[in-house]
């Protein structure tokens, strides 16, 4: 087991107020290694906040995690060496730079030798997609290439575990596409992937084990068929008819044709 | 030390492509070489050199220090880059120092842009009588205001009022130093402040190295800068061990 999360909780304190907000109630889940797990919950439902305590960002109120055998309380510079960590959306790089210059600076952080630098930038750009405008500026990159080179940053430390908070929210259809191949490679090379997504077709198509969070609690935890088990056989039977009418009625997607025409 | 100096390049790029920061660094030595410069126009060559050059040129690289050390750490909060910088296995000690190593290295520009503007603006000359004190009170404020520099960072990562702490202390810092016209002005309780502040013993090396001074008066001064820029490392290096667990507790790397 690579991490294990038990009783977490975390309150947060409001301002001006004597009131605090809890924003996880006491979760417990366990991922393996090489394991794609997913995080999913509506806005609020606190998957954000999990990921940033497991990344060392954040202290727990309460409860015992373990990365890698490593103590989120005392062990945070060992866990740091071992992860890395996405969050979706136009952040995390410094626009004025260039690609490559984001990436040395980063893996200059990470303790990563000149040698080995000139060696893993360019292939980490390849494997991204953006060997070719490593020398450009972030700022005048798209969304979808912000985002991988996003991916870029967070892999120069090799890291065991890597969290994603919402990887693909704001990209187009091409490039959450190309997002989730990056993901599946990286699952193939024995990466543990932590992901927390709003998009349920992205979740089915990658995760091995799903957690359902809501108000800080997990509703349910386990494979897409233990998920699935849940639901009882005539709400099942009433959904496969709704989408076999659906389906009827239109064969192939908007997004089907779009990707068709984009790609 | 790789990474002081990585982190001291990327921001010195960083900084510079930055239109508000090219106006620290050139315009506003300017504007102050202009309103200093003017104030003791018909003072002596002396006073002139302290306060119109060296005073003068002191401030811009105080307004460097002062407005990147805040601004810097709100930026990388915006851009999400401070979470990355926090958790990076380097310590996010070492990085801010980098940092502040190339915003003093700016403000080394600005200081000596500033006194080339006003000698040029005014066609007055530096009137030092030691040079080497000179020297070695510049490079000792430029340690001074990196020790500076990481207690306002420390405190700014904590804050999420950094822009309102950055121009509550810049003009404050400003006067009660002695930067801008002599201690002599100033309140005796608030000179009690000033002496514990170490830009007021760089004024007083300056003044020793325009007007001289004997060897007790000068190792006085040289010494006591020395001490409270030590000082101020071991409180910034003691508040940075506090702020890297205050910050998991409290979650302020972010902007919400």
């Amino acid at each position: 087991m690579v991490i294990s999360v038990k009783n977490l909780k975390r309150t947060f304190s409001i301002r001006d107020t004597v009131e605090a907000f809890e924003a996880l109630k006491g979760i417990s889940f366990s991922i393996q290694r090489g394991e794609i797990f997913g995080l999913l919950g509506p806005n609020g439902a606190g998957k954000s906040t999990t990921i940033k305590i497991l990344s060392t960002m954040l202290l727990p109120t309460s409860g015992e995690v373990e990365i890698s055998g490593f103590d989120i309380y005392k062990d945070e510079q060992k866990i740091r060496e071992r992860i890395n960590f996405i969050f979706g959306g136009e952040r995390s790089l410094y626009f004025r730079l260039s690609a490559e210059d984001n990436l040395f600076y980063f893996a200059d952080l990470y303790k990563i030798s000149r040698k080995k630098q000139l060696e893993l930038v360019p292939e980490l750009l390849e494997l991204v997609g953006l060997g070719n405008v490593g020398k450009r500026r972030v700022e005048t990159f798209s969304k979808g290439m912000k985002q991988r080179l996003q991916i870029a940053r967070a892999l120069l430390n090799d890291p065991e575990i890597i969290f994603l908070d919402e990887p693909s929210i704001g990209l187009d259809p091409v490039g959450a596409l190309e997002l989730r191949n990056i993901i599946k490679e990286l699952a193939k090379k024995g990466k543990t992937i932590l992901l927390t997504t709003h998009y349920m077709a992205e979740a089915e198509e990658l995760c091995d084990r799903i957690a359902i969070i809501n108000h800080g609690e997990i509703v349910t935890c386990g494979t897409l068929p233990e998920i699935a088990s849940l639901i009882s056989d005539e709400e099942r039977t009433k959904i496969l008819q709704d989408k076999v009418k659906e389906q009827r009625e239109i064969d192939v997607t908007l997004e089907d044709i779009y990707l068709h025409l984009v790609r | 030390m790789k990474v002081i100096f990585a982190s001291a390049i990327v921001h010195m790029k960083q900084a510079i492509a930055r239109s508000m920061f090219r106006y620290c660094l050139f315009l506003n030595p300017l504007c102050n070489a202009v309103l200093l410069g003017l104030m003791y126009s018909n003072r002596s060559n002396q006073e002139f050199t302290l306060y119109a050059i060296l005073g003068t040129s002191l401030s811009s690289f105080w307004t460097i220090i002062c407005f990147s050390s805040a601004a810097d750490i709100n930026r990388e909060k915006y851009l999400g880059t401070l979470p990355i910088l926090f958790t990076s296995p380097s310590g996010f000690k070492k990085i801010i120092l980098g940092k502040l190593l190339g915003n003093s290295l700016w403000g080394v520009i600005a200081f000596l842009l500033n006194v080339f503007f006003v000698m040029i603006l005014f066609g007055r000359i530096m009137a030092v009588k030691i040079y080497s004190l000179l020297v070695i009170v510049i490079v000792l404020a430029v340690l001074t205001f990196i020790s500076i520099g990481m207690l306002m960072c420390s405190a700014f990562t904590l804050s999420r009022s950094a822009r309102l702490l950055m121009n509550l202390i810049e003009y404050p810092l400003l006067l009660i130093t002695g930067m801008v016209f002599p201690l002599d002005f100033i309140n005796q309780y608030i000179k009690w402040i000033s002496y514990i502040l170490s830009p007021t013993w760089v004024m007083e090396g300056f003044k020793l190295a325009v007007y001289g001074g004997n060897l007790k008066e000068i190792f006085i001064v040289i010494s006591i800068l020395s001490l409270l820029t030590v000082f101020n490392f071991i409180i910034a290096y003691f508040a940075f061990i506090s702020i890297e667990k205050k910050s998991r507790i409290d979650a302020t790397l972010e902007v919400y």
